[in-house]
């Protein structure tokens, strides 16, 4: 007689019923239950279990996700140009920053996908970045479970070398893009018509050349906005409104590409939008936080301007036309000549370095009080400010709410991509803006700080007024 | 073999080939094959859709980033899987460290079930005892510990052996049959908890 102890028996009996033990388990399993009754029953059981668990129902993906994954890998044929590099390049720097991570391989993936029936040619998210931040991420969280898929750092000068997005995006980009991941293997051969690069790239649908070559055709350029909120219920009101802007926005033509978590509370979204559209965007972020906005343009000293609510929205929506090479009246001419001195003279990229260990701290709130120090001394409810000396401030702002974020394992959060068309109802603060067609070339990327009411309690650089 | 076509359908590791070499539709068609399966299998590991929604994009973005490094020996499905596994274990963990702050836009659906099969037979009742045990059963599995949890997901949904599951977790398949007996056992003892106490 075998006495049946289920912490002895039962993995037997459950692989038993698995069909998983060799014949001599088996065996042994079968004379337990011809001589148990207990075990039989235990073994009707664990097969009830298994049987329920097979009964759930199946999932298939929702047509959001398949959209979105096949977008990225079935659309590109056609749709990509070399400047969609550019982008993703700005945005995975921006998303970089937020994670304190300065320019990682491979950031030339996605290709803009053309919407039909829009006037706008959207990118999908910035999935370089998208990559960095879990390989961060699981890097602190990695057991040995957990399988590395770290991607190197290369330099600049490798990334540049490296082939510019492949059409498909980032499901279907060019394995040259990967290459320096993989130590001591030569990157294999490019794609012909990506290694055409230029209009023939066009033509063919693959973005091709190196990053470097894409500068003749800059991207629009690249917004910090910071919002303070007061009341819970307004930090809520601001993330809502900058996660509706997923769905289809009749005021807002707007492409979301990413949603950082803070661990402490604070919110970061990333959206691309036409450049025109980016006064609407602050006016409507503006209602929703008491005016408490504050835009800076990124970009050199003299480009660099912070504006700060409130109304700030024409004046913003000047700016965003400006930034995108398109001065106000569509002056092509003048755009083209910014481009030139953008080639000749890029732009001095910002670059986020992580605080030393030991020393963040006071890092931190040294550039805390330093900003502190600049800060406007009050709100100049109704005047638009472009003091250049805000400029310097919001940076700083901005970059060390992005270092506390990545040193407390925020996470980027990427939503499926929707495509969106301009309706017919514009907001009142578009108007200028909608009568003069929106160019698809001229999109601007807005990564938008949402700070907590509580954090603004605390000696942070966001409790400026 | 496409069984309507008769044409061939490239094998994965021809996909993952062609991948490598720059095609940009050969991991469009990986994920068409498998996304399905690998969302069911993370929906079960997180038991909320958008969570579901995010990790299964980050598995295959990550599937994809490390692509180079998949050894054309192995099995790119049971690959997918184990990613796919650590990323539903990771994004749990955070979830569990933080709050989670703003409301998705496809909302926590904890409460939200997925749409059940419509009713198979002519007895409601029997109809909605299933749907009950059903979802007990789900309500249990999202109460056992992530690795066991995992285990028996692989087992009793996906329906793979125990060498697939060990590959996929990355242990040896003694340590499989444990975690499937383990999480089992919990599950059973949840049930019989819940049946105990049911009117």
């Amino acid at each position: 007689m075998i006495l049946f102890d289920p912490a002895k028996h039962g993995p037997d009996l459950s692989a038993y019923l698995d069909g998983e033990l060799d014949a001599h388990r088996a065996a042994e399993v079968e004379r337990l239950l011809a001589e148990s009754s207990e075990a039989r029953v235990y073994l009707d059981e664990l097969r009830a279990v298994a049987g329920g668990l097979r009964s759930l129902p199946r999932l298939s993906a929702p047509d959001a996700l398949r959209a979105a994954l096949r977008s990225r890998g079935a659309t590109s044929a056609g749709a990509a140009t070399r400047r969609g590099s550019w982008m993703i390049a700005l945005r995975t720097g921006a998303i970089a920053a937020a994670l304190g991570i300065a320019w990682i391989a491979g950031q030339s993936l996605i290709g803009p996908v053309t919407v039909p029936h829009s006037n706008v040619t959207r990118r999908d998210e910035p999935l370089t970045a998208m990559r960095e931040t879990d390989e961060k991420l699981d890097k602190n969280l990695k057991d040995e479970t957990t399988i590395a898929l770290g991607i190197p750092v290369s330099t600049e000068r490798e990334r540049n070398k490296a082939p510019a997005a492949s059409a498909a995006g980032d499901l279907a980009f060019s394995s040259a893009a990967r290459a320096p991941s993989v130590a001591g293997t030569p990157p294999p051969a490019e794609p012909e018509a990506a290694a055409a690069g230029g209009e023939s790239g066009r033509a063919g649908g693959l973005a091709g050349g190196p990053l470097a070559d894409a500068d003749d055709d800059l991207p629009a350029g690249e917004f910090d906005v910071v919002v303070n909120t007061r009341t819970p219920d307004e930090f809520k009101a601001v993330n809502d409104l900058l996660l509706s802007l997923q769905t289809p926005h009749a005021a807002t033509n707007t492409a979301y590409v990413a949603r950082v978590e803070e661990s402490d509370g604070g919110e970061i979204h990333q959206l691309q939008l036409p450049a025109a559209e980016i006064g609407s965007l602050v006016a409507q972020l503006e209602g929703r936080s008491q005016q408490n906005v504050l835009v800076q343009r990124r970009g050199d000293a003299e480009t660099e301007q912070a504006y700060k609510s409130a109304a700030a929205a024409d004046e913003v929506t000047r700016l965003g036309a400006e930034a995108a090479g398109r001065p106000v009246g569509g002056d092509r001419e003048g755009r083209d000549a910014r481009r030139q001195l953008k080639k000749e003279a890029p732009p001095q990229r910002p670059v986020v370095r992580k605080p030393a260990v030991g020393s963040g701290g006071q890092a931190e709130g040294s550039a805390r009080d330093s900003s502190a120090a600049t800060a406007p001394a009050a709100s100049t409810t109704g005047v638009v400010q472009a003091d250049q000396r805000n400029a310097p401030d919001s940076k700083q702002r901005m970059t060390n709410q992005m270092n506390r974020s990545a040193g407390r394992g925020g996470r980027v959060v990427f939503r499926a991509p929707l495509q969106r068309q301009v309706g017919e109802q514009r907001a009142a603060a578009d108007q200028d803006a909608a009568s003069q067609p929106a160019d698809a070339d001229d999109t601007v990327v807005v990564n938008v700080l949402v700070a907590p009411p509580a954090a603004q309690s605390q000696p942070a650089s966001r409790s400026y007024p | 073999v496409n069984r309507f076509s008769g044409d061939s359908l490239p094998s994965d590791a021809e996909l993952v080939a062609r991948t490598l070499r720059g095609d940009d539709h050969a991991f469009g068609a990986l994920v068409g094959r498998y996304e399905d399966r690998v969302f069911n299998m993370v929906y079960r590991m997180c038991r909320n859709h958008a969570d579901a929604l995010d990790v299964t994009q980050t598995a295959f973005i990550r599937a994809h980033a490390a692509l180079a490094r998949f050894e054309a020996k192995a099995n790119f499905f049971t690959w997918l899987y184990r990613i796919a596994v650590n990323a539903a274990i990771t994004h749990k963990r955070h979830a569990a460290s933080r709050p989670r702050l703003v409301p998705t836009v496809t909302g926590d659906d904890e409460g939200q079930r997925p749409a059940l099969e419509p009713a198979a037979t002519i007895d409601p009742s029997s109809d909605l005892r299933r749907h009950d045990l059903s979802d007990r059963i789900a309500s249990a599995l999202a109460r056992v510990e992530p690795e066991f949890r995992a285990a028996v997901i692989l087992k009793d949904i996906e329906e793979l052996d125990y060498s697939a599951i060990a590959e996929i977790l990355h242990v040896p398949v003694g340590t499989v049959k444990s975690r499937i007996f383990r999480g089992r056992a919990l599950l059973r003892e949840m049930l019989l908890e819940f049946q105990d106490g049911a009117p």
